[in-house]
């Protein structure tokens, strides 16, 4: 287990997953980069879209990408992230329609919940919606480490 | 006269006085000079590349990104191998690697390992980056490898987190040159203990799709002799040159 943790998020990695937590700066354009957190069973790639555009095509049947994005002050309290907690994933959530770069064989989820007055987005992919059962326990024990301040 | 004398003698004293002091200030700027460019040579000095693997030190590599962020890359159980390259951006010699692009190699990702904030400077490493690789701030990472000089590469294997080679190279190009010569060497049968070997040949029996049992593993090699008695068989037999696990050789171990 190896602990990653920056911009109010830690989490304990499981044995051969690697994350990367980037912080919340002003882009040239003047538009605010968000803070987003990405965790992956997979060695990830340099240049990553928010959601993991760039990761995911280089996923392979046994892997996982774990997305925590942080929608900012302007979503707390909105009905969207009513939940409260960091959720845990099951099989059945699991949902081939719902990925953001729709790849065959692969599937996701998107959960949206609020931790310590932060509105998140958590958004998960398998390689293989088929084979999700294996991976989602590495799933599940990455996101009960999760700590969010 | 004799005043002449004594004033020559000072005088010639005094140039004495003179000519040491200029004579040390030579050597001291001499010295100076050498440490500067020892400095230099040690920066760029090539490392030869070490030819035999060893355990890295190392089963993830943390650090801080260029943008302020943090972030933790498997170097073990994971797949496909890790390029870790050491680089500074007050070394010369680096320059190459940052204005160039990491080769693009199957499989292999490219970290660029820099000191840490308190060495380096994030402003710098933020201008020099490349698209091609992830830049990460870690002297743990440099003091884990002991990087004995820059530009020092280190191929991982994701696997276990073996070093499969490591050394110094100046050019991208150069450093792709070793990085398949390290696959290569990691490959090669002096390299790999009898259980590798033994799983390379399952392996490539199954991609020939011979399965444990399938009854062409029991059949008699062909000897060379019926081999030359039936020099050119024909495709209709079923038969191939060479005999032994020969396609459409179907049928129970005899």
């Amino acid at each position: 287990m190896t602990q990653l943790s920056g911009e109010g998020i830690s989490v304990e990695l499981p044995s051969g997953w690697e994350g990367a937590i980037g912080r919340s700066t002003e882009l040239p354009d003047g538009a605010q980069r968000n803070v987003v957190a990405h965790f992956a069973s997979f060695p990830l790639p340099p240049r990553r879209g928010d959601f993991g555009g760039g990761a995911v095509d280089l996923m392979d049947a046994g892997d996982a990408l774990v997305v925590l994005f942080d929608y900012g002050q302007s979503a707390v309290g909105s009905a969207l992230f009513a939940s409260e907690g960091v959720p845990s994933v099951i099989a059945s959530d699991f949902d081939r329609d719902i990925l953001q770069k729709s790849i065959p064989g692969q599937s996701g989820v998107q959960r949206f919940f609020t931790v310590a007055g932060r509105a998140i987005c958590l958004y998960v992919v398998v390689g293989s919606h088929i084979d999700r059962a294996e991976v989602i326990p590495a799933v599940n024990q990455l996101l009960e480490s999760v700590h969010i301040s | 006269m004799e005043a002449l004398v004594v004033i020559e003698g000072i005088v010639i004293a005094l140039l004495v006085i003179l000519v040491a002091g200029l004579l040390r200030s030579h050597a001291e700027i001499l010295r100076q000079l050498a440490e500067l460019g020892g400095g230099e040579r040690r920066e760029s000095r090539l490392q030869p590349p070490r030819r035999l693997s060893r355990q890295g030190p190392l089963t993830v590599l943390s650090g801080n990104t260029t943008d302020g962020g943090s972030a933790t890359f498997a170097l073990s159980g994971s797949r496909g191998h890790t390029l870790l390259a050491f680089l500074s951006t007050t070394c010369v010699a680096c320059g190459a690697f940052w204005q160039g692009t990491p080769p693009e190699l199957e499989g292999i990702r490219t970290l660029l390992v820099t000191k840490g904030e308190e060495a380096e400077s994030p402003a710098e490493l933020s201008r020099l980056e490349t698209n091609a690789a992830t830049t990460v701030m870690s002297t743990a990472a440099w003091e884990s490898f002991a990087v004995p000089a820059t530009p020092y590469f280190a191929l991982i294997d994701n696997r276990d987190g073996r070093v499969v080679g490591e050394g110094s190279a100046p050019t991208w190009e150069q450093v792709g040159e070793m990085v398949n010569r390290a696959l290569a060497d990691q490959r090669h049968s002096l390299r790999r203990s009898t259980r590798q070997r033994k799983a390379d040949t399952d392996e490539e029996l199954a991609a020939a799709g011979i399965e444990p049992g399938d009854p062409r593993l029991f059949r008699p090699p062909v000897s060379p002799q019926s081999e030359r008695s039936q020099p050119f068989p024909s495709p209709a037999s079923g038969a191939s040159v060479g005999g032994g696990v020969a396609e459409g050789d179907g049928g129970g171990p005899t």
